[in-house]
């Protein structure tokens, strides 16, 4: 582990009316490593997620993106920094084809006059989308189907890949396995390993310990709002991660 | 998914082929130079038996010379609808139109389309601003209708005193207006009737009767009603039985059915009646004189009667009532 | 829950092919082939008065109003809005563009350019307050056009005293209304240059794809940065400027605002766009589909009244066309997804 974390958060706090959802809770995760994020329901990790991504504002802690703050950053500001998140609904709109969600919102335009009214550079953007699909080795048959007529497994993918296009830093993914069957799991696996390999930093929240033992390196347990236990991957087994979400095992001091 | 394609297509051309073999085909006419004419009717609007009378005038006439009628009717009173029927019977190339145009200016370029490709124009009913292009324009004389009208009100108010208010149809047709000319101008016979002037319904009931709502509100001494068209007329009756006032004598326009009715019940004094079947005689008559090379009367003024409770099974009246059931000849 | 086993992907035959057919036609091959159908089927039961070229430029010209307000529609129903105002919003159009020509003429280019303008602007006046009332009052847009179509009618019989405006100067009507360009009525031009110029926008630019994604997640687009709001109200406000535009054009053509004969234009509007493939759920459409769309109401009124048929027919024949076009846009969208 290196001195400054990619991302680091600590004692972050917040508030929903009258429910604490975070009570001071802590994460960090490096380049070119997956750490996936547990605990059981109401544990805080979306909210979590959602405040490191500036959908929220944390109501007390510090977030830190290599050394530096980025609490008061907008969504835009934050995917700016190259930080992407793949939320459990995917946000991709079915009727356009896979470029067209890859580039959404981030549309390439065509070069000269035409670019100044608008017109799309539909090539450079279809070339572009092999190439991150190559890289990433995710086969889609047709890129310029709809993305609802590909399967489940195929949409997980193609949001990640948009989420990959433009986040050169990290990217975090919210149950990306949930709805899938045995083998478009097994290959979103594959593409979160892709991902890492290429030197990004991944977060990976999953109730799925298989999953999770199966692709991270370390794991990061929050029960009731804070962190309470750190593991490394190889080194802890399923049995140790279940304590620590149902509070039997801790190895965090108090914050 | 090819099989619902190309089923959909079968079953559009199946539908379409059967639609236009129920149709009525619109005949052989023959290029006879005394007969056998196509002549092709566009009213005013569809639905209505004042038209339906006209069309049954029509036939008679071109029954004389064996010549055939094909009636097509805008679904509203409006150029917007009439327009394209218009245009699309002037490809058909008839020998003749006889048309009520619903508009008096918007018309005008459409049927000088068709005199320039031959086909002859007759107006009935309503008229065009600059009618040179018709052959002859048939029309009742509404400004005589209206003063009827408003002899027949001031005879049943027999010397009463009070407001009258006229409700019309749409500004810029040419036969409502010339019926309200008439009876403002007839009116002033009686001066102890004050005259609120006209207010237009659209040709709607719903207009008409708050119309008549408002304005028996705003002057109580309302005594008399003179409605210039049928759902008018309509209007009126449902609003004063609406707030069950008996002091308004109401005179009306157009005999059709629920006209003809809305005197039996009482609820009407007196419909003025215009003798559209005598127009379409007439429309009828100077088309084919014009296909004939007979000297044409370029302008026809058909007359009207007032029919009331005494008088509406007298034959004189009986057969002026509008129907689209056409009268034996 | 999806179904297990090797995922399929996209419809049947060669990607290729696939994608050159959607490139080309979108949504609307089944439409064309059935415009196509009613085309030769009226053409061989009366060819000499149906197939002339005047009778076919008439049939264009009917349509031209529609088309142009349809194109606007199409906009508004990809990006999963409705706007049931359109025929109010171009009467009104009319009436304020013919209260400023008289105040400035009433005849002579300087009114007639000005009266163009004022229609449009009104028009995208009254679009942009559509978008507002929806996006930022969050009006449902069924509801919000519905009260514009009221309101905006009301305001034309107010302003007018329920009686149409017939003056307009000679030089619209002359060009405009009854005059031609290259043997084409100026009418046909202006409708088919704005499916063009539309056509492209929606398929070829930014704002077209936005439009598209809008429709098809609004979620997912606001995720992606788009500012959805302003950008409905300008789909709105292209809507109304359309149906301005409609609005001189129709005056021009009629040489009066004819307040009462758009009353339903709003619904031949929607049945066109949809006929034409273009999804009431948002997010699948195509221009050249609308244009089709448009067609086929038109063919069909003036081939009704040549084979002898009542118009009457015309409203029982669209009604039947516009159910099964959705019913094969619901085929085919049922066909693609696996959910």
């Amino acid at each position: 582990m290196t001195a400054t974390a990619l991302l680091e958060a600590r004692g972050v706090r917040k508030r929903f009316g009258a429910v604490e959802a975070l009570r001071g809770a802590s994460f960090s995760v490096d380049a070119g490593e997956v750490v996936a994020l547990m605990g059981d329901n109401g544990a805080g990790k979306s909210t979590l997620v959602k405040t490191i991504c500036g959908v929220h504002a944390p109501d007390e802690g510090e977030i830190l993106f290599r050394g530096r703050s980025i609490v008061r950053l907008t969504p835009s500001q934050i995917h700016g920094l190259g930080i992407e998140t793949v939320y459990q609904d995917l946000a991709l709109a079915p009727d356009l084809d896979t470029a067209a969600n890859l580039f959404l919102g981030r549309e390439l335009l065509a070069r000269g006059l035409l670019g100044r009214l608008g017109v799309l550079a539909k090539r450079r953007m279809a070339g572009r989308t092999r190439e991150v699909l190559a890289e990433l080795k995710v086969n889609i048959k047709d890129p310029t189907a709809p993305v609802a007529t590909l399967s489940g497994g195929q949409q997980q993918s193609v949001a990640v890949a948009r989420a990959v296009t433009w986040a050169d830093q990290l990217v975090l993914m919210d149950e990306p396995t949930a709805a899938l069957g045995v083998p478009q799991t097994r290959a979103v696996l594959d593409l979160i390993r892709q991902v890492r390999d290429s030197g990004r930093g991944v977060v990976l929240i999953s109730h799925s310990l298989p999953d999770v033992m199966a692709v991270s390196d370390r794991i990061e347990v929050l029960r009731l709002g804070r962190r309470v236990a750190r593991l490394v991957t190889r080194d802890t087994n399923e049995q140790q991660v279940v304590a620590a979400m149902t509070g039997a095992f801790t190895n965090e001091d108090a914050a | 998914m090819r099989m619902p394609r190309w089923s959909a297509a079968a079953a559009a051309a199946l539908l379409l082929t059967s639609l236009a073999a129920c149709a009525g085909d619109s005949g052989n006419g023959d290029d006879g130079k005394t007969g056998g004419f196509k002549i092709a009717l566009i009213p005013g609007v569809a639905n209505d038996a004042y038209y339906g009378s006209v069309a049954c005038g029509v036939q008679a006439a071109a029954k004389a010379t064996n010549s055939t009628v094909e009636v097509q009717a805008p679904k509203s009173f409006s150029p917007t609808d009439q327009i394209p029927i218009l245009q699309a019977v002037i490809a058909k190339k008839p020998d003749v139109i006889i048309i009520a145009p619903t508009d008096s200016k918007a018309l005008y370029a459409p049927l000088k389309q068709a005199t320039a490709q031959g086909i002859k124009v007759v107006l009935v009913d309503t008229t065009l601003e600059d009618p040179s292009i018709a052959e002859a324009e048939v029309s009742s004389d509404n400004i005589e209708a209206g003063k009827t009208a408003a002899a027949k009100l001031v005879e049943l108010l027999d010397g009463k005193s009070g407001s009258v208010l006229t409700v019309n149809l749409s500004a810029g047709v040419t036969t409502t207006d010339d019926r309200f000319k008439g009876f403002a101008e007839g009116l002033k016979a009686a001066p102890t009737l004050k005259d609120l002037g006209q207010q237009y319904s659209n040709n709607s009931v719903q207009t008409a009767s708050s119309i008549v709502s408002s304005t028996v509100a705003a002057h109580p001494d309302l005594v008399g009603i003179f409605s210039t068209a049928a759902f008018n007329t309509e209007g009126a009756v449902a609003a004063l039985r609406a707030i069950k006032d008996n002091n308004v004598t109401i005179v009306g326009f157009d005999a059709n059915p629920p006209g003809v009715k809305q005197i039996q019940d009482g609820e009407v004094a007196a419909q003025v009646v215009l003798k559209p079947y005598d127009e379409g005689v007439a429309a009828g008559e100077q088309a084919i004189n014009a296909l004939t090379g007979k000297p044409v009367t370029k302008k026809i003024s058909t007359g009207a009667v007032v029919a009331t409770k005494d008088n509406l099974n007298t034959p004189e009246v009986q057969k002026y009532l509008y129907s689209f059931t056409c009268p034996a000849a | 829950m999806t179904m297990t086993g090797t995922p399929t992907e996209a419809p049947a035959g060669s990607p290729v092919r696939g994608r050159g057919r959607r490139l080309l036609l979108g949504s609307a091959t089944d439409i064309t082939a059935i415009l196509l159908v009613i085309v030769i089927v009226f053409g061989a039961l009366n060819p000499a008065a149906f197939l002339t070229s005047a009778n076919l430029i008439n049939v264009l010209i009917n349509a031209s109003l529609l088309i142009v307000m349809a194109a606007g529609a199409t906009f508004v129903l990809i990006a999963g809005g409705v706007d049931l105002s359109v025929g109010s919003v171009l009467v009104f159009s009319g009436v304020i563009a013919g209260k400023v020509m008289v105040a400035m003429g009433p005849q002579g280019w300087a009114a007639s350019i000005v009266g163009i303008a004022v229609s449009l602007l009104a028009g995208a006046v009254w679009g942009a307050i559509n978008g507002i009332v929806i996006t930022k009052m969050r009006v449902p847009p069924l509801i919000a056009t519905l009260g514009s179509f009221g309101a905006a009618q009301g305001l034309a019989q107010i302003i007018t005293d329920g009686n149409d405006l017939k003056d307009i100067p000679n030089e619209l009507i002359d060009t405009l209304g009854v005059g031609r360009f290259l043997g084409l009525p100026w009418l046909v031009v202006v409708a088919l240059l704005v499916a063009l110029v539309a056509g492209c926008v929606l398929a070829f630019t930014r704002y077209g794809r936005r439009t598209y994604a809008i429709g098809s997640n609004v979620e997912a687009a606001r995720r992606a940065g788009i500012n959805v709001d302003r950008h409905l109200i300008s789909v709105y406000a292209v809507a109304g400027l359309l149906s301005g535009l409609a609005g001189i054009m129709s005056y021009a053509e009629f040489g009066s605002t004819t307040l009462s004969g758009h009353s339903t234009d709003n619904l031949a509007v929607i049945a066109a766009v949809v006929i034409g493939g273009t999804s009431l759920f948002g997010g699948v459409g195509t221009m050249w589909g609308t244009l089709v769309g448009t067609m086929i109401p038109a063919v069909l009124a003036n081939g009704l009244v040549i084979v002898g048929l009542n118009s009457f027919w015309r409203d029982f024949t669209v009604g039947v066309v516009l159910v099964v076009a959705v019913y094969l846009d619901q085929l085919r969208r049922r066909s693609r997804t696996k959910r």
